[in-house]
């Protein structure tokens, strides 16, 4: 239980990050400027697509930390489904 | 060939493709209602992210989405990202818990677990009505969107209404006959077709633009406000954000939780599912939105829905917008599919089946549940034909009462063990008539969009009735925290 708390509370912790950075952009605070212009595109562009890949390493790194503790209940469910 | 002959053409095409993979699902599937709504629980992968993906992005990614990217830019795209990455996300902390429920109970709809868990009755009911009442206009937005894109391609020849009526009669013949199985492989096909076309026409339009460089450029130039994110109040964006960012709780993608065959496909669609949705269905829209500021510049208001169309007529042959088109119909169709059994099962299952405790035999469920899809839809055909407001607001304010009234009795169920009856009621009511009276009555009050005003209203609710009721002690609710405890 505590190992899957420790995990669970590190990929939340980068949701909650990723989604208040964000957050922030959309409501213009950071990430709001054209310049710097970094290969052709503007910086909130270059912020935008940041925080695009951000948010899937947030979904991949949640489904591998937590997937074993999740996949063992559900295995023994199926199994005594079967039974 | 003219422009409506080759619509009809490739538009009739695509119904036969439809319709025949529509028929081998038909012919694998059981006359029971664990079938005919869920597939048998037994959706691998592939189908099971086509189908999450395809239901999730409608005609108003086609249509709407591109519109809002022509007129308020990277304010858009920033919100649209983000809830397109959100809502996977929640499939995996919430979608296993309810797929461990649905796995164990055979629940087959939301009602079905929010009545179980609190030993309730008109918990369900309440939950079927705005179910159904969330469901019906963003039906009715996918008919209009498909009427819309007829109109526009044919310039008026065909008209809204004689548009809308043809998808409307397609979608009843392929969901009334063939059920789920038929649908989730139509929306895989359909999925593979809308994202393809989009992605080219982004493609197209962007070359046509003269590239990332030139694009970026000229707007910097003329158009920076497109550039500079915070053109839509926080409260809205937000609200926005948090309206489609938890959208598994709309009825017909929380069943789709409780579908995948074993625990190992669900990681593999929340994985993918926030690829192909935050990037590949994202990024396209985006770009074709920008492009056509360049491009087709001018359009204002409800004329922006129908960005991707007049991008088709203006710069692609008849026989290539008519593809666009098809493109349309399928974004649109694989989305209504879904929403019009989901809301047949709401009111068969949910407010009378279940209320009622009728016994019915498994044939004569479907054959019901047939007749409901028909005479639902014919309602959902009345409102399109009305043409109400633009395409995004009117979904998404729909949606916010839904799931601002679904989210807390299913939070009580998975982490709130202090929830009893008495907090699900109080915040499903709060919730669903903050979201209404905050969107019809006193429309997004100091800026902030119906559905934060259902999260608050309702949260308040039901954390502070959770407080002063006795905690439950039922022998349902210790199995489920024995289940949904991870060691």
């Amino acid at each position: 239980m505590e190992e899957y708390r420790k995990k669970r509370n590190l990929v939340v912790t980068l949701v909650i990050v990723w989604f208040v950075l964000f957050l922030l952009q959309g409501a213009g605070i950071f990430g709001a400027s054209v310049e710097p212009v970094i290969m052709g595109l503007p910086f909130s562009v270059v912020y935008l697509l940041i925080m695009g890949i951000w948010g899937v390493v947030n979904a991949i790194l949640a489904v591998k930390l937590l997937s074993p503790f999740f996949y063992a209940k559900a295995d023994a469910l199926m199994k005594g489904n079967d039974e | 060939m003219s422009s409506i002959g080759w619509l009809i053409t490739i538009v009739a095409a695509y119904i036969l493709i439809v319709l025949v993979i529509g028929y081998l699902g038909y012919k694998q599937s059981k006359a029971t209602a664990e079938d005919y709504y869920m597939g048998g629980r037994g959706l691998g992968t592939l189908v099971l992210t086509g189908t999450s993906i395809a239901t999730y992005a409608s005609l108003w990614t086609f249509l709407g989405a591109v519109g809002g990217n022509y007129r308020i830019g990277i304010t858009f795209i920033s919100m649209m990202m983000m809830w397109n990455i959100l809502w996977p996300l929640m499939i995996w902390f919430v979608g296993t818990k309810v797929w461990l429920l649905g796995k164990k109970f055979k629940y087959i709809t939301y009602s079905e677990v929010v009545n179980d868990y609190y030993g309730t009755k008109w918990l369900g009911i309440i939950a079927a009505i705005f179910g159904i009442l969330a469901l019906l206009p963003y039906i009715a937005v996918q008919l209009m969107g498909g009427g819309i894109a007829i109109e526009t391609f044919t310039q008026g020849q065909i008209s809204f209404a004689a548009g809308v009526t043809i998808t409307f009669i397609f979608m009843v013949l392929i969901i009334s006959v063939a059920g789920l199985r038929s649908v989730v492989w139509t929306d895989t096909f359909q999925g593979i077709f809308f994202l393809s076309v989009m992605i080219g026409l982004a493609i197209y339009a962007l070359t046509l633009a003269g590239g990332t460089t030139s694009l970026f450029s000229d707007l910097a130039t003329n158009h920076t406000s497109l550039l500079i994110p915070g053109k839509m109040g926080v409260g809205i964006w937000l609200g926005f954000v948090l309206t489609w960012g938890i959208a598994i709780l709309l009825p017909h993608m929380f069943q789709r939780l409780m579908m995948a065959k074993d625990p190992r496909t669900i990681g593999k669609v929340t994985i993918a599912s926030s690829i192909l949705s935050g990037w590949v269905q994202t990024i396209p829209v985006f770009l074709l939105g920008i492009c056509c500021v360049v491009l087709i510049p001018g359009i204002t208001g409800k004329g922006t829905d129908s960005m991707t169309v007049l991008f088709a007529n203006k710069f692609l042959s008849p026989a290539f917008a008519a593809i666009v088109i098809g493109g349309a119909f399928a974004a649109g169709t694989s989305t209504l599919n879904s929403q019009l059994l989901t809301a047949s099962s709401l009111f068969l299952r949910d407010l009378v089946v279940n209320p009622f405790n009728l016994k019915l035999k498994p044939e004569q469920e479907t054959t019901i549940a047939r007749i409901t899809v028909i005479v639902m839809g014919i309602i959902v055909l009345l409102i399109a034909l009305g043409r109400p407001g633009l395409i995004v607001p009117i979904s998404t304010a729909g949606t916010a009462i839904c799931i601002s009234s679904y989210l807390f009795p299913l939070f009580g169920i998975l982490y709130w063990k202090r929830a009893g009856k008495l907090s699900a009621y109080a915040s499903m009511i709060a919730a669903g008539v903050a979201a209404i009276v905050t969107w019809l009555v006193w429309p997004f009050p100091l800026g902030i969009y119906n559905v934060l005003w259902g999260y608050i209203i309702g949260g308040v609710a039901f954390f502070l009735v959770s407080l002063i009721e006795k905690s439950p002690q039922t022998a349902i609710q210790a199995e489920v925290a024995s289940l949904l405890k991870y060691e």
